[in-house]
């Protein structure tokens, strides 16, 4: 993705042609990445203020009422990703050339996997989401201590994890709908190249 | 978009590759026509078998077209280039049918549960397999960055 904060994707095209079936679901762009932000924002501070005054009037289960419909499977997505992240990076201490370059790559695929993932979230207004300013995608903190994350990972381990990465986003993709089955559909797709590319 | 129509774009698209592969081979090196040649059975083969799988839908699968002047230039300039993209609207391709399936409600029986169920896990699976395609093709090209975060919707 551009570093501009334009359109990062050109008009899609089939050799020339406008191809419709290639528009629908996009990673979002940095200007609607922030404008999630400030909706999900928007979106916790009236269910804040909405669920005082129940609280006060006694009206019914103020949770409840305003819990968003977050599928679990794009916060356990987001936790995937950051576990990547760790795991990547951990092999890249010890990475050299053409290794320590792919691993980088990869890196950058599973950071963009993450504002995309984050930002899909803030969509469906998860008033929890990670937002951009807490929890940089270069610096994966959630799940850093897992114990199943090695102190210094070898390439082959993350090509292990690659492929159980791609299984479980297809396995996610499957059970939810519209643009959160496309992105979990494609990062289970890129995963899996991730793996099939390491040397 | 209905599932139908996503669907048949996928068709498309796999017809369209499975063409640009018969047009690729004489201009790639030897070394590279294996992978070509292995390609365009792979495309017949999911061309074939969405035409038959649209036809038990109860739909008439679309005739490909005559012919694709629009891969030419690029077949001539980079066949590995053209390759990739090939790869890349299949990909395209099926991600969107993927999202169609599981958004489509005109039928809510278990029966159609199951069928669009079956047919999400084939998208999936061919999104997967154009983008590792699509990947062979790439390595040798420049940047050197052979894979894209987003298989199917980044261009």
């Amino acid at each position: 993705m551009s570093e501009d904060g334009g359109d990062e994707f050109s008009e899609p095209a089939l050799h020339g042609r406008p191809v419709p079936w290639m528009q629908e679901l996009r990673p979002p762009s940095r200007r609607n990445f922030v404008l999630g932000t400030a909706a999900a924002g928007l979106v916790a501070a009236g269910a804040g203020v909405a669920t005082g005054w129940l609280t006060s009037s006694g009206h019914g289960s103020p949770a409840a009422a305003f819990a968003p419909k977050i599928p679990p499977q794009l916060s356990a997505a987001v936790i995937a990703e950051q576990d990547m992240l760790v795991t990547v990076e951990s092999a890249l201490h010890g990475a050299k050339g053409a290794t320590k370059q792919a691993l980088r790559a990869i890196r950058d695929d599973h950071r963009e996997h993450l504002k995309a993932l984050q930002s899909a979230l803030q969509a469906d207004a998860f008033p929890a989401a990670p937002s951009a300013s807490s929890a940089p995608t270069g610096a994966p903190s959630g799940s850093a201590s897992s114990p199943s994350t090695p102190s210094t990972a070898t390439v082959d381990e993350v090509r292990s994890a690659e492929q159980r990465a791609a299984k479980a986003a297809a396995a996610r993709a499957l059970s939810v709908s519209g643009r959160d089955a496309g992105l979990l559909a494609s990062i289970a797709a890129s995963e899996a190249c991730h793996a099939a590319w390491l040397p | 978009m209905s599932l139908i129509d996503a669907w048949q774009a996928a068709l498309a698209a796999e017809q369209q590759a499975a063409f640009g592969y018969t047009i690729l081979g004489a201009q790639l090196p030897s070394g590279r026509q294996k992978l070509a040649r292995q390609a365009q059975s792979e495309h017949e083969g999911i061309r074939n078998s969405t035409a038959e799988a649209i036809a038990a839908h109860g739909s008439t699968p679309q005739a490909p077209a005559g012919d694709y002047p629009a891969l030419y230039p690029l077949a001539k300039k980079s066949p590995r280039m053209l390759a990739a993209q090939l790869e890349d609207d299949c990909a395209a391709a099926w991600r969107y049918l993927f999202v169609a399936a599981s958004t489509d409600s005109t039928d809510s029986t278990a029966a159609a549960d199951k069928t669009t169920t079956a047919l999400r896990k084939v998208a999936q699976a061919r999104l997967t397999a154009s983008a590792l395609r699509a990947l062979q093709w790439r390595k040798d090209l420049p940047p050197q960055r052979a894979f894209q975060p987003f298989p199917g919707i980044e261009r």
